[in-house]
């Protein structure tokens, strides 16, 4: 209570010093918990409407094939309503056939939306939306699509062979977040159209979403358990209202994540900004902790009042800091709504505030336990001598460290088993540890190498040297502070230039300039006379394409295989695949040899590497293939080393000539135009051939780029972030040292010093602080920058000497910028003002 | 007479460490202080008359040599007892009066009487306050007070335990003539009605005389070890 009771007294006077450390802890938490609340937000509004997300209780997604009649029949049992959503790509045309465009058709029944309204420019109900009248079909297009081919309400678009009448443009489609990841903007149209656009046919890549509504009480999870164990051998998805939301909630949770992590970032840099700050403050405590000595006060009484105090100031800072994270749904509720089809639920959710304020707790305590310890070991003869320096630290209990390092190892261990994508989270933990301890590393680094050089220099760079080196200094903290942010912008601007480097050099060189998809067999022969004998084309490709899953491997189902989850992807459902008689020009053979032109022996297999190793095959290996539901065992005959991040036809997995021959296929393909011929041909084409799927590789790229842009924006905020918490940290170790500066500047004016003798000597401190901290966020921001560029993506690296050359730069200016006013004031200062004060 | 000693000092040695080179501070001092004496010490600035009161207070760890001090030998005694030992038989007044700047006169001197457990530490801490003259300042901080009047928080604060013995370490060297006077006139007035052992640094003769035994201390010996006061007409300092 007396520990309290002190503590409270000295508390009044403490508000200043704890400033930044207020602001740091502030800012961590905000984010931490701005980030859980709103993903909370969104989370309970997808569970509450989960049924409007899904389209139903439960859906099942078939791929190619309508449910059986069996199928069928079991469901309509059981479900109350069934409502049928067919989903392909497709060409869309104006008007005219002037302007075309690559669409997602989703073609609705009479009961859609089953949960939810859809929501148009003209208000019509679905039926009045997309039923036919007068003769005409109806659609309703997505805002994106309207926009892009000039659409407008009574408009026409041509569909395969329909041309549709546009009744309304979409405002807010229901069920849009559970479809998955789509290369092209929605239009809706009427189910019963599908027939007359003649683009369902054989080897068309369609998907069928059934969506039932259970009756009253009816467990969905259990119905959909209950499915998939009585039709074991269906290939189909079967998805349940508790995992509605999708692709959302999928979203929603991976940049939830990845923010905390931000959040933890700036909470980590802040704990420097705390550490300093509980370190200057116990500093201008040490004649107050020296007296309580004297008059009687223990050691760990000492400790209590000045834990009690920073405890004080830290319930303070994470309050306001969950006060403003908790009230960020209200704030951006209005925005989060424009842009997903949710209604924000607008609550405060305990669960997120007190997770954020559990991890901002616990980095208070991780760094400020160290100068408390030190604090209490403060001797009461400190008031007879002179310092200088930090207290002596001798006989630390060693009690202090293991619950520091119990704590950090707490709080990771909350980190990454809190996380579902633990293997980056590890990474970045384990960068951040790295950075920081390197960071470390190279403060004490410089403060050694500073001390050892010989002060033969101008009387203005040796007091520089002298103010990194000399006792209280703030080299450490300057450049933790700093570094850390910097890293993070030096990687990220080398990663992004690695990638949009390699995107151009891959589109100057070899990128086609259209993709087929969906070219009939019978329509082949005629579309390559077509387009080859356009101007400007090259490099015209055609390859058969079929879909098919693997069902065994090495004679053990496919489903008890063991891969990682890397590469999971090759026996999960449907995948493309081809046969052929030549190997690709940018594949290599890593072992094997490919068949003769000629070939006409047992059906064999050419795998890509990475599937071939994940699936731990040996040449001669079989492996069964299942082709719209029959079923072939093939064996393994070579392995191809394929470059994934290329723009070619690529397949993981290429049969021989014979086998797949008599199978029904259609041909995908690729085309090169001049860049003077691009727009025009793709115009001809489209025209000449409407129902042939064309994907522009302009389109993509402009998508691939928008992609880009929201990804390096959510970096970028996480960097501005780090560097806001650097700077703040900044601010204070600059501030911690501006009496010694205002002091030492005042005694180097009484022998002879003039202010740009000393604008000098603090330039030059900058100046090496700044190369030094820019120096290393240059090596490290490049070695992570690499390992992400090389280790993760699997791209060529590009080196670009700007980037770090602005680091630097960035380096200095910043600690500059930050110490200017106390330069400032250092110069200005009136010696006698000073000395009388001594 | 044995039982009269409250302090006593065998062969004390005080050695600092300062980077390459060790320095001698204290070099083998013998003194026994009789309960209720005022003792003065003596000395130029850096003779060691501040480490010897540093010694006999528990503020400095002696190198060699043993210190008792109302009957408790503080040599193996740890940080924290030393802190206890001094909460509950010492007073100390320094130069530079150290009050804690962020409490009020009267939160400063109910300090030692709340870390001591004492239940009215504030009614204790009043009556000290205005014993020495400053019950219109109570609610002052420190920064708000005259140097003479922060020296009197100082003796209030020191003396409100009521201890045995009381340190002063040049109680007046930070204040006028005047002030300082009074200051004395205080400390010696507090000595006797608690019936107190007054140890008290100074460079001031006439000051010194005032008390009942006067040491010279030079280069961390004492030298003259035998000056016996006047008119008590005893010798206690050996």
């Amino acid at each position: 209570m007396v520990a309290l009771k002190f503590a409270l007294r000295e508390i009044r006077f403490a508000f200043k010093q704890f400033r930044i450390f207020i602001a740091c802890l502030f800012l961590g938490t905000a984010i931490i918990a701005s980030v859980g609340s709103v993903t909370t937000n969104i989370a309970e509004s997808l569970a509450r409407d989960a049924q409007m997300f899904l389209g139903g209780d439960v859906e099942i997604e078939t791929n190619q094939r309508t449910l059986s009649e069996e199928e069928m029949a079991y469901v309509v049992q059981r479900a109350e309503e069934v409502s049928l959503v067919t989903e392909l790509r497709a060409m869309a045309h104006t008007d005219g056939f002037t302007d075309s465009s690559l669409i997602e058709i989703k073609a609705v029944d009479e009961l859609y939306p089953m949960f939810g309204v859809l929501e148009t420019s003209s208000g019509l109900s679905p039926r009045e939306l997309l039923d036919q009248k007068n003769g005409r079909w109806g659609a309703v297009p997505a805002e994106a699509i309207a926009t892009r081919l000039g659409l407008n309400e009574g408009d026409t678009v041509n569909i395969g062979n329909v041309a549709y009448e546009i009744r309304g443009i979409t405002v807010r489609e229901p069920d849009s977040s559970s479809a998955g990841f789509q290369l092209a903007p929605t239009i809706i149209v009427s189910q019963d159209s599908m027939e007359e656009t003649g683009l369902i046919t054989f080897g068309s890549l369609v998907e069928y979403n059934y969506r039932f509504k259970l009756p009253d009480g009816a467990d969905s999870q259990l119905f959909e358990e209950t499915i998939k164990a009585d039709f074991p051998e269906s290939e189909w998805r079967v998805r349940d209202k508790t995992g509605g939301g999708g692709q959302t909630q999928r979203f929603i949770d991976r940049m939830g994540q990845f923010m905390t992590l931000v959040g933890l970032t700036a909470l980590l840099v802040g704990g420097v900004g705390v550490s300093n700050a509980v370190h200057g403050y116990l500093n201008s405590k040490t004649n107050t902790i020296a007296t309580f000595k004297i008059l009687g006060a223990q050691s760990d009484t000492i400790f209590r009042i000045y834990l009690y105090q920073i405890l004080i100031m830290a319930a303070i800072s994470i309050s306001l800091g969950l006060l403003a994270g908790g009230s960020l749904p209200w704030i951006f509720a209005d925005y989060l709504e424009s842009k997903m089809p949710i209604a924000i639920a607008r609550e405060f959710y305990f669960g997120p505030l007190a997770v954020a304020a559990f991890y901002s707790i616990l980095i208070s305590l991780i760094f400020t336990l160290w100068p408390l310890a030190k604090a209490k070991n403060i001797s009461a003869r400190q008031l007879f001598r002179i310092t200088i320096s930090d207290p002596q630290d001798e006989n630390l209990p060693r009690g202090y460290i293991y619950t520091i390092i119990g704590m950090a190892t707490v709080m990771l261990a909350m980190v990454f088993y809190t996380a579902d994508y633990r293997e980056l989270t590890g990474y970045f933990i384990g960068g951040m540890l790295a950075s920081f301890a390197l960071l470390l590393g190279t403060g004490y680094l410089v403060r050694e190498g500073v001390s050892k050089l010989p002060r033969k220099f101008s009387p203005a760079l040796r007091i520089a040297l002298s103010n990194i080196t000399r006792p209280g200094n703030s080299t450490l903290s300057i450049i933790l502070s700093l570094g850390l942010g910097l890293i993070l912008l030096t990687s990220i601007a080398l990663v992004e230039y690695s990638l949009e480097s390699e995107i151009e050099r891959r589109v100057d060189t070899d990128a086609p300039s259209y993709f087929f998809l969906d070219i009939q067999k019978a329509d082949h022969d005629e579309f390559k006379a077509f387009t080859e004998a356009r101007k400007g084309i090259s490099l015209y490709r055609t390859v058969p394409n079929l879909r098919g899953r693997i069902t065994h491997v090495k004679g053990v189902p496919a489903d008890e295989v063991e891969v990682g989850p890397e590469a999971r992807w090759i026996l999960r459902g449907d995948r493309g695949m081809t046969f052929t008689d030549e190997l690709p020009e940018d594949n290599t053979l890593v072992f094997g040899d490919w068949w003769p032109a000629d070939y006409d022996g047992e059906p064999e297999v050419s795998l890509s590497y990475d599937a071939y190793q994940a699936l731990n095959l040996a040449p001669g290996d079989e492996i069964t293939i299942n082709v719209l539901g029959r079923s072939f065992d093939v064996k393994v005959r070579s392995a191809r080393e394929v470059d994934w991040g290329g723009f070619g036809i690529n397949y993981a997995m290429m049969f021989d000539p014979k086998v797949l021959s008599d199978a029904p296929f259609t041909y995908v393909g690729t085309i090169k135009s001049t860049n003077e011929t691009e727009a025009a041909n793709y115009q001809a084409i489209t025209r000449t051939y409407p129902n042939i799927t064309t994907l522009r590789l302009k389109e993509v790229l402009e998508n691939v780029q928008v992609l880009l842009e929201q990804i390096k924006g959510a970096i970028d905020v996480m960097a501005s972030i780090t560097i806001v918490a650097g700077i703040l940290v900044l601010s204070g170790a600059i501030a911690a040292g501006h009496k010694g500066r205002i002091y030492d500047s005042a005694l180097l004016k009484v022998v002879g010093a003039t202010r740009k003798d000393i604008l000098k000597a603090y330039i030059f401190e900058f100046i090496i602080l700044g190369v030094a901290t820019g120096v290393v966020a240059i090596i490290l921001g490049s070695v992570a920058a690499y390992g992400i560029v090389v280790g993760i993506m699997e791209m060529q690296w590009i080196f670009s000497l700007d980037i770090p050359l602005l680091t630097v730069i960035a380096a200095i200016i910043i600690t500059m910028s930050i110490g200017m006013f106390s330069i400032y004031k250092a110069m200005s200062v009136r010696p006698a003002q000073v000395l009388r004060g001594v | 007479m044995t039982n009269d000693i409250i302090l006593e000092l065998k062969n004390i040695h005080l050695r600092l460490k300062s980077n390459d080179f060790e320095v001698n501070i204290l070099n083998g001092i013998d003194l026994k202080v009789v309960k209720g004496k005022a003792v003065a010490i003596l000395g130029a600035s850096g003779s060691g008359k501040s480490s010897m009161m540093s010694v006999m207070n528990g503020l400095e760890r002696q190198t060699e040599g043993s210190v008792m001090v109302a009957g408790h030998v503080l040599d193996r005694m740890n940080e924290d007892e030393l802190a206890m030992f001094r909460r509950d038989n010492i007073g100390i007044i320094l130069q530079a009066f150290h009050l804690i700047p962020t409490m009020t006169a009267l939160e400063n001197v109910a300090v030692p009487l709340e870390l001591a457990g004492v239940s009215d530490a504030e009614t204790k801490a009043r009556e000290m306050l205005t014993d020495v003259g400053l019950d219109h300042r109570m609610d002052h901080y420190p920064t708000q007070l005259s140097g003479g009047e922060q020296q009197r928080v100082a003796i209030a604060r020191a003396m409100a335990p009521e201890p045995k013995i009381l340190f002063a370490d040049e109680p007046t060297g930070n204040l006028d003539g005047k002030t300082g006077h009074n200051i004395i006139e205080l400390i010696f007035r507090l000595k006797d009605k608690n019936d107190a052992t007054l140890i008290l640094i100074t460079h001031d003769q006439e000051l010194a005389e005032k008390c009942d035994e006067i040491i010279h201390i030079e280069d961390g010996l004492i030298t003259d070890n035998s000056h016996v006061h006047e008119n008590e007409g005893k010798k206690v300092a050996e």
